[in-house]
Formats: structure tokens, C-alpha cells, sequence
């Protein structure tokens, strides 16, 4: 008997010194699971590597695949990677890790939020599908 | 020297700014008031109602009031959250504030909570500090003001700009603060 695919939503925060994934039903008001760099891997320097972000994906990923969730939905919010340094562990490679650990991706979109106070920068469309 | 002064809006850079003309001899160019005074905006974001900045033209307008101030022992200070996308810098200065000092603080400024939501976790994300350290590297220097008032950051902006102190990007980090 084929049970109803189940599909959540991956919140990724990316910073300069670490990412969070948070994992959360599709509408979002219940939390599934929550995983950091800054968690996987304690020394403090460390936290910032891609490794760290892929390692924190890996174990989300456990979690969802536990509780029967088969793809997520991808809502990046990471600034920068325009620029000739870019530093960071980077949300490309947290849905790489994701998509290894069997994960089927679905619909990847940009929430990037736009500092602003009466002024702000051009490109301002949140949502954007990347 | 050119000092670029940026952050989240609201951590403080407008206050910081006036408080630091009167330490040292600069001029300041308001980014915000630049951009309203030469009207170098292309339209308005329709849903948050901010005004949508030209940078070409108002980085073609920085470097002429760059070029035109003749006094060469004089400090140029550009304070706004654009300011660190201009890629002429001789000194960097990203402001910070903890998400919950940063909320009291555009609070005062009566901003709806979808703005202060968008701008706080822009904050966290560490965007103005990234972007500075992609164009400008190590001459950013990023200051907590969590807990000290404008006149102790201009301070350590003045210690920075002689060279005394130090604070490389990456010290700090609010990330913890959207869990
Ligand atoms: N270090 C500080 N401690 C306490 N309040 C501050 C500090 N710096 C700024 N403020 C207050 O925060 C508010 C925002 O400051 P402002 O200079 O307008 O920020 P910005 O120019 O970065 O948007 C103002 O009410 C200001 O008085
Ligand atoms: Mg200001």
C-alpha cells in the first residue's frame, strides 16, 4: 500500500562563520528538526567549513528520512557570493548534502532578506527561484 | 583616508558618525540624504516602500565629492548600509548590533514589525559584513555596539583608523539568534 509522499521545508541560514538548517512542516508552524555547523563540529574555527554545513545537513536529513519525509522544499537565506572572496561555509553545499543523503529536492527559492530604511538596494524580490 | 561606515540600518551609524566629526577632523556624507537630495533612486520597492538606489549613480556621485575635497589630511566618512558596496576604501567599519538590542533600537524609529523582522535577520545572516570582507577583505573591521554607547564606538572607530585595535569580520556572529 502506497503511503502519501510527505514533504517538509529546509530553512537554511548561512553566515559568515556558520549555517543553521531548520526543518519544518509545509506550513511551517511545526519544527521537524534543527541542525548547525556550529553543533557537529565544536571547534570553534571549524564551524565555518562547508564540512560543517554538509555535516549538519547529513543529520537533518536522518531526521526527516525517520519520520517518513521523502523531499524538501529549499528556503535560502544567504548573503554575498558575488564578490573575489567569498568566505563562509556556503548554502550550496548543505542541498548538495541533502540531495546525497537521498533526499529529493523540490521547489529551491532565495528569502534572502534586504537590509533597508527608506532606501534600499535594487534586485529586492524576495522569493526569487534560483 | 576614506572611511566607510556600514550596518544593518539602525545599529547606529548616523549617530556614531556625528559624534566622530567632532573627534577628529572629517566630513560625512550621509548616503540616505544623498540619495533624496540628487534623487538617485529608479523607483520604489513596491512591497516593503523603501527607495530604490541607482548605485551606479550614486557612487559616480561619491567619487566626485571625493575628488572635489581639496584638504587631503582630511578624513571622508560615508556612513549608510550601501556604503561598503563602493570599492574605494581605505578603512571599513561594519557596526553591530545583537537582534534583540537591534529591535529596541528600530523600534524608536515606530518601524512596522515586518521591517524590523527583515532587517533583524538580515543582521543575523551577517550580510553587511560579508559583503564588505568579499570587496574590501581585511580592512573591515566589524564592532559589537551591543553594549556600549556611540561615543565608546567612536572611540574604537578612531582606534581602528590609528591604527591601535584591530577587530577582523567573523568576530562577530548572531546567527544563534533565529533558532
Ligand atoms: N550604541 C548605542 N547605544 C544605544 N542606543 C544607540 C546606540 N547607537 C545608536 N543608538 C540609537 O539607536 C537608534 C538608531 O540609530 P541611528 O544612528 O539612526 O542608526 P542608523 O543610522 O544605523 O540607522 C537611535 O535612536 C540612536 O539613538
Ligand atoms: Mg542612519
Amino acid at each position: 500500500m502506497a503511503e502519501k509522499e510527505k514533504w517538509g521545508v529546509a530553512n537554511i541560514y548561512s553566515s559568515f562563520n556558520n549555517t543553521i538548517i531548520t526543518i519544518t512542516d509545509l506550513t511551517g508552524a511545526e519544527t521537524i528538526t534543527q541542525w548547525s555547523g556550529g553543533k557537529v563540529v565544536r571547534a570553534d574555527r571549524q564551524e565555518s567549513s562547508p564540512f560543517a554545513a554538509m555535516e549538519a545537513a547529513t543529520r537533518a536529513a536522518d531526521d526527516v528520512k525517520e519520520k517518513g519525509i521523502i523531499g524538501l522544499h529549499i528556503k535560502v537565506r544567504a548573503p554575498g557570493g558575488n564578490g573575489p572572496r567569498t568566505p563562509g561555509p556556503g548554502a550550496q553545499a548543505t542541498i548538495r548534502a541533502l540531495a546525497r543523503a537521498g533526499i529529493r529536492i523540490g521547489k529551491i527559492e532565495d528569502v534572502t532578506p534586504i537590509p533597508h530604511d527608506g532606501t534600499g538596494r535594487p534586485g529586492g524580490k524576495r522569493g526569487r527561484r534560483v | 583616508m576614506i572611511i566607510l561606515i556600514t550596518g544593518t540600518p539602525g545599529v547606529g551609524k548616523t549617530t556614531v558618525s556625528s559624534i566622530l566629526v567632532e573627534k577628529i577632523d572629517a566630513c560625512i556624507v550621509n548616503i540616505n540624504e544623498l540619495v533624496d537630495e540628487k534623487h538617485l533612486y529608479t523607483g520604489i520597492d513596491e512591497e516593503r516602500g523603501y527607495k530604490i538606489v541607482d548605485l551606479d549613480a550614486l557612487f559616480n556621485e561619491m567619487a566626485k565629492i571625493i575628488k572635489n575635497i581639496d584638504d587631503h589630511d582630511k578624513h571622508v566618512i560615508v556612513e549608510g548600509h550601501l556604503s561598503h558596496l563602493f570599492e574605494n576604501s581605505d578603512i571599513v567599519i561594519v557596526l553591530r548590533a545583537n537582534p534583540d538590542v537591534l529591535r529596541d533600537r528600530m523600534k524608536i524609529k515606530g518601524w512596522k514589525e515586518a521591517k524590523i523582522r527583515e532587517n533583524i535577520e538580515a543582521e543575523a545572516i551577517d550580510i553587511c559584513s560579508y559583503e564588505a570582507f568579499e570587496i574590501h577583505g581585511d580592512k573591515v573591521h566589524e564592532i559589537d555596539t551591543s553594549d556600549i554607547r556611540p561615543d565608546q564606538v567612536a572611540d574604537l572607530i578612531i582606534d581602528v583608523i590609528s591604527g591601535d585595535k584591530s577587530f577582523p569580520v567573523g568576530n562577530v556572529d548572531f546567527l544563534e539568534y533565529l533558532k
